[in-house]
């Protein structure tokens, strides 16, 4: 099984629509048939393939034939000892990574800017987390990669730590020496993890930085949806020669569906052979159209674009080039102002804009034309809204004080303070601002007033605030009782 | 044999041209360039199987997408083409004495190739020594000039497909930003009657409201365009289409032209109640409310254009969308005379260019739904 031209799922599918079969099983719909709506908007072919489990399809939590060796085509593609197919997203390929690795009271070595799925696996399995020394660039005000010599600080202070979880690219583009983490962390008996959420076309492009399983990681989550084409909600996890594959299928299936989509398990099936037999030149072109852009959007003056000039060999070891994120303080409005203009004034929707970037988001899809738009647009923002920069946030990195384990403060005694009252307090939930969905504040971190301003900065310039039980975030949980 | 080129206007209107043969007919990285020869039309150019030009009616776009803004700028002398590989605006332009400098902007360099070839003007157009050609996308030109034009002419394709960017805001801005103080531009705005096609005007519209402190619309009658009537946009820094209207002076330039006069400047500007209910003009009171001039700083070195630098590295075709090939290289259908209503329908579908095929109805236009609820004037 190692033709990358085959698609199991996507075949047993396609015979499965020719066989007529008469359903009497779920889904309910049988076929599109019961819901005319639904079937008219997503289409009759749509609907004909979402079916359930049955023999000719397999079952994703117990791969036996075609969803097996869909896997192991995947397995190969991405030079892993094995993949599994994920339908909760990479999020919930970042908890299994965590999940099947660390248990209650187990340390896990991590920087502060992970995805709030980290949180969330600690929560779940009461591993505590150890941060590594987050380093920001604060002319741009994010977070950027782990240093080798601040893991290597970490290990020192926490020896008995399971696991060390990187962040591989950042959201931004920013990658850490991965091989050479790899190298100390396993010295000393440590789990590589990577949430490899941006990165999926390192494994197919050309002169892209390394990849987690290339650089002899354990597990990596790969966002299939994201850079690599299939829908929304799949994903995909990687492991490594020393992970058993046996004890990963059994922690996925403690939080998995017993309905796995087959529209999102064909989707990766489909994109794995994209990626195998046309990723090369895919992503070349992707890059193209980023670097286009990358000098198109230095030339307007006033933003700072991204670029392999931040490799600095510790910090920002390598430089994903596909992406495209832009700097807007120059010009005197935040990122997420930016964000704003392009879509009520000109019809671009970016993927996110924090205080101080927006991150156009260039990929498999894309046409110059497109980039063209763009490019005119921020020249046009430029010209019309530039205004003086003061008044603008910038953001310092602080690292943060950790009180509780994240499941001690998510499961304790709580109440909720309006947020400009919480100084001192302990949260006990998360707050983050998404897209990226990087928490500000996890649960088990003292509030401080830099972290309030934050907050209220980020609110007050529109970002979508998550987290909290709060819809409004206005009210924090905080542990009762005080810490 | 007689050969039928058929461009579906909606999904329930056609329009059949009899087609003696073929005369050019290439599939370039953008679209498919084709031109035939009809009784009626003479050549006709059709790109993405939509008719472009011909050389019988063509006097009539190209002549509104140029002089009026000769009869109302005092001063034209540097004038930018974007798209309009075609070379019947530069043949107008050049018809001016007063006008030094003549930059084209084309993306598809094979759509001034098959012009050259095979169409009248083209030729002439383009050798003539005040014109500069440009083989790069518009969008990207036009962002890199600051106040170099008097006159701006925007002959795009339409806004749906390679001239897509020609609409946005971002390109009408960078416009504004590429023109003299007292500049003009002039765009093709489409068919203001099929309900799909005036969606895209109202919009294209108010998007220029929002970069130009004077918008106005005007129209003429095209024959081989959808509905046959089209409308323009005349967007301003300083002048007023109507109020500074030159017509003496224009007259005493001695243009001879065959659809536009001075007079029917005036009455061009002059637009039907259900165009003006929809585009939120007011009859009586044609000034436009609602601009906040743009308080431009501009600091940056005058750049001045350079294909070289400005083409991108490498392009791969758009949506390259032929909707002809299906029917023969655009020749399709020997069809029976009779039995076709000429009556409009009775209910708009409002679908505007909507190609024969169904799969690929949305490149071209959103699907149309079962509303007919607009504007359509009574029959
Ligand atoms: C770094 C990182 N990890 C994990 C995830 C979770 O991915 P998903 O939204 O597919 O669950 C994201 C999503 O934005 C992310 O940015």
């Amino acid at each position: 099984m190692t033709d990358q031209n085959q698609t199991p799922i996507a075949t047993a599918l396609e015979l499965l629509r020719h066989a007529r079969i008469v359903p009497f099983d779920v889904p309910g719909h049988k076929r599109g048939r019961g819901n005319r709506e639904l079937t008219e908007f997503l289409g009759k072919r749509c609907l004909s393939v979402d079916l359930n489990s049955m023999k000719p399809l397999d079952n994703l939590t117990h791969p036996v034939s075609v969803i097996r060796d869909a896997e192991a085509l995947a397995a190969a593609a991405f030079g892993a000892q094995h993949a599994f197919f994920m339908v909760g997203g990479t999020t919930s390929a970042v908890q299994a990574m965590i999940l099947s690795t660390c248990r209650r009271g187990d340390k896990l070595i991590l920087p502060r800017n992970v995805h709030s799925s980290v949180i969330g696996a600690l929560i779940l399995c009461g591993a505590e987390p150890v941060y590594v020394k987050t380093r920001a660039d604060s002319r741009l005000g994010i977070a950027l990669g782990m240093a080798v010599e601040d893991l290597k600080d970490a290990i020192t202070r926490h020896p008995e730590a399971k696991a060390v979880l990187v962040n591989n690219p950042t959201y931004y583009g920013i990658c850490s020496d991965l091989r050479e983490i790899v190298r100390i962390a396993h010295r000393h008996g440590l789990r590589v993890l990577v949430d490899e959420a941006h990165g999926t076309h390192f494994y197919f492009g050309e002169g892209l930085p390394v990849s987690a399983m290339a650089a002899g990681a354990d597990m990596a989550a790969v966002s299939m949806h994201k850079s690599g084409g299939s829908l929304t909600q799949s994903s995909l996890l990687l492991t490594g020669p020393d992970v058993n594959p046996r004890h990963v299928r059994q922690v996925i299936n403690l939080t998995q569906t017993t309905s796995g989509s087959y529209l999102l398990l064909a989707s990766l099936d489909i994109a794995r052979k994209n990626l195998a037999l046309n990723g090369r030149a895919v992503f070349r072109r992707v890059k193209e159209l980023a670097e286009y852009a990358r000098r198109e959007i230095e030339q307007i003056g006033g933003y700072a674009v991204f670029s392999k000039d931040l490799v600095n060999g510790t910090t920002v070891y390598d430089f994903d080039e596909t992406k495209l994120s832009v700097n807007t303080l120059g010009i005197g409005l935040a990122g997420i102002e930016v964000y704003d203009i392009l879509r009520d004034d000109y019809e671009i929707q970016v993927e996110f804009g924090d205080i101080g970037n927006i991150l156009a988001y260039i990929s498999i899809g894309d046409t110059m034309k497109n980039v063209e738009r763009l490019v005119s647009a921020l020249s046009e923002i430029r010209r019309l809204h530039q205004r003086p920069k003061a008044g603008l946030l910038e953001t310092e990195y602080i690292p943060p004080e950790v009180v509780l384990s994240p499941q001690e403060a998510f499961y304790a005694e709580k109440a909720a303070v309006p947020i400009e009252k919480a100084g001192g307090t302990v949260s006990a939930e998360t707050v983050m601002s998404y897209p990226p969905g990087i928490p500000i504040l996890c649960p088990g971190e003292r509030v401080t007033r830099p972290i309030i301003e934050t907050i209220l900065y980020a609110r007050e310039k529109g970002c979508l605030l998550t987290g909290t039980e709060d819809l409004t975030v206005s009210y924090l949980n905080v542990v009762k009782g005080g810490l | 044999m007689a050969l039928w080129f058929t461009e579906a206007h909606t999904p329930d209107v056609r329009l059949c041209i009899r087609a003696e043969r073929q005369i050019f007919s290439a599939e370039s990285r953008y679209q498919r360039i084709e031109i035939f020869q009809s009784p009626q039309f003479g050549r006709f150019l059709t790109l993405d199987g939509l008719v472009m030009l011909t050389e019988r009616d063509g006097f009539i776009y190209h002549e509104m997408m140029t002089h009026p803004a000769f009869a109302v700028g005092p001063d034209i002398r540097h004038v930018l083409v974007v798209g309009g590989g075609d070379g019947w605006a530069v043949h107008e332009l050049i018809r001016y004495n007063g006008v030094e400098r003549i930059d084209v902007v084309e993306l598809d360099e094979m759509v001034v190739h098959a012009a050259r070839g095979h169409l009248m003007h083209a030729a002439s157009a383009f050798d003539d020594s005040r014109v500069r050609l440009f083989i790069q996308d518009g969008v990207a030109f036009v962002r890199r000039c600051r106040g170099e034009y008097d006159f701006i002419v925007v002959d795009s394709t339409g806004p749906v497909g390679p001239g897509e960017g020609l609409f946005t805001r971002e390109f009408l801005g960078c416009c504004f930003s590429a023109l003299k103080e007292d500049g003009i531009l002039l765009s093709q705005m489409g068919s203001p009657y099929y309900e799909k096609s005036m969606d895209f005007v109202a919009r294209t519209f108010s998007r220029a409201k929002k970069c130009f402190p004077i918008v106005r619309a005007y129209q003429a009658h095209v024959p081989t365009y959808p509905s046959g009537y089209w409308l323009f946009g005349f967007l301003s820094k300083k002048y007023d289409p109507v109020r500074d209207l030159q017509a003496g002076r224009w007259q005493s330039i001695g243009i001879k032209t065959r659809y536009y006069n001075t007079p029917l400047h005036l009455g061009a500007f002059a637009l039907p109640s259900y165009i003006n209910a929809r585009l939120g003009i007011a009859p009586d009171m044609p000034r436009e409310e609602g601009f906040a001039p743009t308080q431009a700083k501009r600091s940056e070195k005058f750049t001045t254009p350079r294909d070289e630098e400005a083409t991108p590295a490498q392009e791969v075709p758009d949506e390259v969308f032929s909707p002809c090939e299906k029917q023969n290289d655009g020749i399709s259908q020997k069809r029976n005379e009779q039995g076709e209503s000429t009556a409009p329908p009775e209910q708009n579908r409002g679908e505007d260019f909507v190609p024969p095929s169904d799969e690929q109805e949305e490149d071209f236009a959103p699907t149309q739904d079962e509303q007919g609820e607009d504007h359509v004037p009574p029959l």
